[in-house]
């Protein structure tokens, strides 16, 4: 008979890197070697395996597995293998790390690619402690046992993982004790087959720190101990899951369910609208082949001086928009240098609305409105706002409506239309905003009608160019009378 | 069908452009989370990423929006993320992880005033630091300064080059102004867009050793799935990527990750220089404040005053040499930024008394009021 040197597993293991940091009578250990065994045993395709870690004794098994590893940072392995496995969503990706790694630092990433779904299996070894750093006190420490940090006794109530995993969406939530070799092996095998956020808590020995303290001194003590007071059940409940000493730890397949992941919900939401089958981060989808364009030669724009624009108004009266099309007909329509600024407060909508425009054939450093050669104003509140805007020879367009000017000087020359009226004769006053723009062209040199109509045309919603041409139409012919009447 | 490249001339918030040159970089994963005021970065990827194919996830914070650029970095993507002031400061874990690693990854800092929650909605130039060094401990990344809508595309592109090429984080620092302006931006035809992607291995598994560096002091880098089988780790490695926490892995590992950058600034390195040849006095800017020292610059020359202006289109690695010489041809460097003095001690530090060097501050919350940059040079004359 042969013996053969090499260790079975030893293909998935590094054995460069042995031996290992972790401890006699450790449980990452067996869990490690689980692992392996189900990798072997599952047949799977091996180098498209992640395997991620955090920080912490159980942060170190990436780096002894013979798969691509990652040893991050603490708390943040869950959200690095989200980015693994959404740019090439072809990986299996396996979270391998601890309880304080996972639950408290990380918790938060946690609980929300539980709920996203995202197709990661976590492995989660639960040691009741923090041992890289010296046994203090953790999320999962039993209440009342000690730990570095809690010398006295423990008086925190520990998380139920199995259970805040169930109530946040994961679609595999299991529990077993390091002690439950064959059912971990067995879960991870049915983890790597599930499609979706796949939780495997393994409550794990510590006998250097949490146990020695908690009278369970050797790794034998430990398993012993689990074996004696653990409760498998068919289908536990997770509310039940709490671990209090003196009562059993209740382990099992607490959830096994089929829901579409993230990325199928993905493709489910946005394939039809956007015609396209797939989404990955790696650039790896083919988009349909599209007509070569060129960039038009800009013609050099007429001489102007510098021009500054304030438009002002009410929130809604589309201000915003106007101040926009303008920036448009004048910048890629005209070749003027041009630069649009919108005043920002603290309020997401409503109040006053404003924004600057700043028109020149030359090239413009300062980008805001600081004394506007012309004001379009379309409400009273703005109107009193900007008074103090308004100098001598200062050009104001307004709705005469909705504006009085009061106490201007004599040679402010003042462009009135009854904007907001003309837009409710064409059935909506929303259109004032443009009927204004068609005024403001017809009067003003920045831009012909067409280089603002075709601004219109690409910075209105779709479905509503031949209104909005209407009412442009309707103020600029409104501006070609003006001087006459 | 939509486009990855939008060629043509268009009107755009430097925002906006920061997204289409993402895009047309080869950007195809977004992670981040809101912040002011560099959500429409957030937005406008949410629409243009599908459109494309990729994917675009909103995390739960900017721990995990960081995180996950690193992991979709090592997945193949060229991945991006933006964020200002408070989300940045929670990103430099990551970012630290980055560096160790040697992801390459881009990071968008919308500056806002601060400290703290400070001026959501207002500008601030005070983050050039924590952009050099809010990650602890010695390592280097790259950051760009965009002025405009325009550069703020053509910069974003470059950032990914950038970080493509030394395999670092490249963070582009926009600031507030710069974010939410609209200014025309020429998007050039695809097929003249120049597009860098890390180097890849060029020798079999076995042979294959995840750090070892080239002469340019980057290594190759493999990508998940492919069957190189890598280990890589935030603790200090050795070159085959595995955990060797002691001092003698530490200094070669820490030099070359310092090197990489220092040895090759002169090639990442991109300053503007307008007025050089007989100036006196020279300003120098980044950002929105230098476009307001362009514009202070067009007085005091017609003035005739002899004042030069440097524009840092990087500003990380700082341009030491160049500083340095004309720090013996000149009477006074003027550093005008948005903060109590970041980049001034750079400049003074360089130039090393060789000749003034004066700030001209501003606490944040609005541009310069260009008089008080006028004053300043005035004073000199």
């Amino acid at each position: 008979m042969q013996i053969k040197k090499e260790h079975p597993l030893e293909r998935l293991l590094r054995r460069e890197r042995m031996p290992h940091i972790l401890c006699t009578g450790c449980g990452i250990g067996t869990t490690m070697a689980n692992l392996v065994e189900a990798l072997e045993e599952g047949e799977f395709d091996l180098d498209k395996i992640s395997v991620v870690s955090g920080i912490g004794c159980a942060g170190r098994v990436a780096g002894y597995l013979n798969l691509d590893g990652f040893h991050t940072t603490h708390g943040r392995p869950i959200a690095f293998a989200t980015g693994l496995k959404l740019t090439n969503p072809d990986l299996t990706v396996i979270v391998f790390s601890g309880d304080g790694d996972l639950a408290a630092i990380g918790g938060n990433h946690l609980i929300h690619a539980a709920r996203r779904n995202i197709d990661i299996k976590v492995i989660c070894i639960n040691n009741f402690t923090y041992g890289m750093t010296g046994g203090q006190l953790g999320p999962t420490t039993p209440s009342g046992t000690w730990s570095s940090t809690s010398v006295y006794g423990n008086y925190e109530i520990p998380f139920n993982l199995p259970y805040l995993l169930c109530a946040c969406g994961a679609t595999y939530v299991a529990r077993w004790t390091s002690a439950h070799a064959h059912h971990i092996k067995n879960s991870i095998i049915e983890a790597m087959h599930h499609k979706g956020f796949s939780f495997i808590e393994v409550i794990s020995a510590c006998p250097v720190y949490w146990g020695r303290k908690n009278k369970l001194r050797t790794g034998k003590d430990m398993v012993k101990f689990f074996l004696e007071h653990t409760e498998i059940k068919r289908h536990p409940d997770p509310r039940d899951a709490l671990i209090q000493m003196g009562t059993p730890i209740l382990c099992g397949v607490f959830v096994n369910e089929k829901r579409p992941d993230y990325l199928d919900m993905m493709k489910a939401q946005l394939s039809k609208k956007l015609g396209i089958s797939e989404f990955r981060g790696d650039g790896k989808v083919t988009l349909p082949e599209e007509e070569k364009k060129v960039v038009s030669e800009m013609r050099p724009p007429k001489e102007i001086k510098l021009t500054q624009i304030k438009l002002a108004g009410l929130g809604g009266q589309g201000i915003a928009l106007l101040g926009l099309i303008m920036g448009r007909a004048a910048s890629i329509f005209e070749g003027y240098s041009t630069v649009y600024t919108q005043e920002y407060g603290p309020e997401a909508r409503g109040g006053a609305s404003s924004s600057g425009l700043i028109i020149s054939s030359r090239a413009v450093n300062m980008p805001y409105t600081t004394a506007p050669d012309i004001l379009v104003i379309m409400a009273q509140g703005a109107f009193r706002k900007y008074r103090k805007d308004i100098r001598e020879n200062s050009i104001i367009f307004i709705d005469k409506d909705l504006v009085r000017p009061k106490n201007i000087p004599n040679s402010v020359k003042v462009y009135a239309i009854p904007a907001t009226r003309m837009a409710e004769k064409l059935g909506r006053a929303l259109v004032a905003n443009i009927v204004m723009l068609g005024f403001f062209t017809a009067i003003t040199p920045y831009f012909s009608v067409e280089s603002a109509e075709k601004a219109v045309k690409m910075s209105v919603p779709k479905g509503t160019e031949e209104f909005n041409l209407t009412a442009f139409k309707e103020g600029y012919e409104y501006g070609r009378q003006y001087g006459r009447a | 069908m939509a486009k990855d490249v939008l060629t043509g001339i268009h009107f755009l918030s430097g925002n906006y452009a920061c997204v289409e040159g993402a895009i047309a970089a080869g950007c195809r994963f977004y992670a981040g989370y809101p912040i002011t005021p560099s959500n429409e970065i957030a937005e406008r990827m949410s629409v243009r990423l599908p459109q494309v194919g990729g994917v675009y996830i909103q995390m739960e914070d900017e721990l995990a929006s960081m995180a996950a650029l690193v992991g979709a970095s090592w997945a193949g993507a060229k991945p991006m993320t933006a964020t200002s002031g408070p989300g940045f400061s929670l990103m430099q874990e990551n970012i630290g992880l980055a560096a160790m690693m040697e992801t390459p990854c881009v990071v968008v800092d919308v500056m806002r005033g601060s400290p703290s929650t400070g001026l959501p909605t207002a500008v601030g130039q005070a983050d050039v630091m924590q952009a050099r060094w809010g990650s602890h401990g010695d390592y280097e990344i790259i950051a760009l300064s965009p002025s405009s809508p325009q550069e703020s595309f053509d910069f974003t592109i470059k950032a990914f080059n950038l970080a493509e090429r030394w395999r670092v984080p490249a963070i582009v620092l926009l600031d507030e102004v710069v974010g939410h302006m609209w200014e025309r931006v020429v998007i050039p035809p695809k097929e003249e867009i120049r597009l860098v992607f890390r180097k890849r291995p060029s020798k079999p598994r076995e042979e294959f050793l995840l750090y070892k560096a080239d002469k340019d002091l980057v290594p190759e880098m493999p990508i998940a799935g492919e069957g190189y089988r890598f280990h890589t780790t935030g603790l200090t490695h050795n070159i085959k990527g595995y955990p060797d926490t002691t001092a003698r892995a530490q200094a070669p590992l820490v030099r070359r990750l310092v090197d990489k950058i220092r040895k090759n600034a002169e090639k990442i390195i991109d300053i503007e220089e307008h007025y050089i040849e007989d100036a006196e006095v020279i300003l120098i800017s980044y950002g929105i404040s230098y476009r307001v020292c362009q514009y202070v610059l067009d007085k005091v020359r017609s003035d005739g005053l002899k004042v030069g202006i440097i524009k840092l289109n990087t500003i990380w690695p700082f341009p030491e040499r160049r500083i340095q010489e004309l720090a013996k041809q000149i009477r006074a460097f003027i550093v005008v930024e948005i903060n109590l003095g970041q980049i001034v001690f750079e400049v003074e530090r360089v130039a090393h008394g060789q000749c003034e060097t004066i700030l001209v501050p501003h606490a944040g919350g609005h541009i310069h009021d260009p008089e008080d940059i006028y004053n300043v040079i005035k004073d000199l004359f």
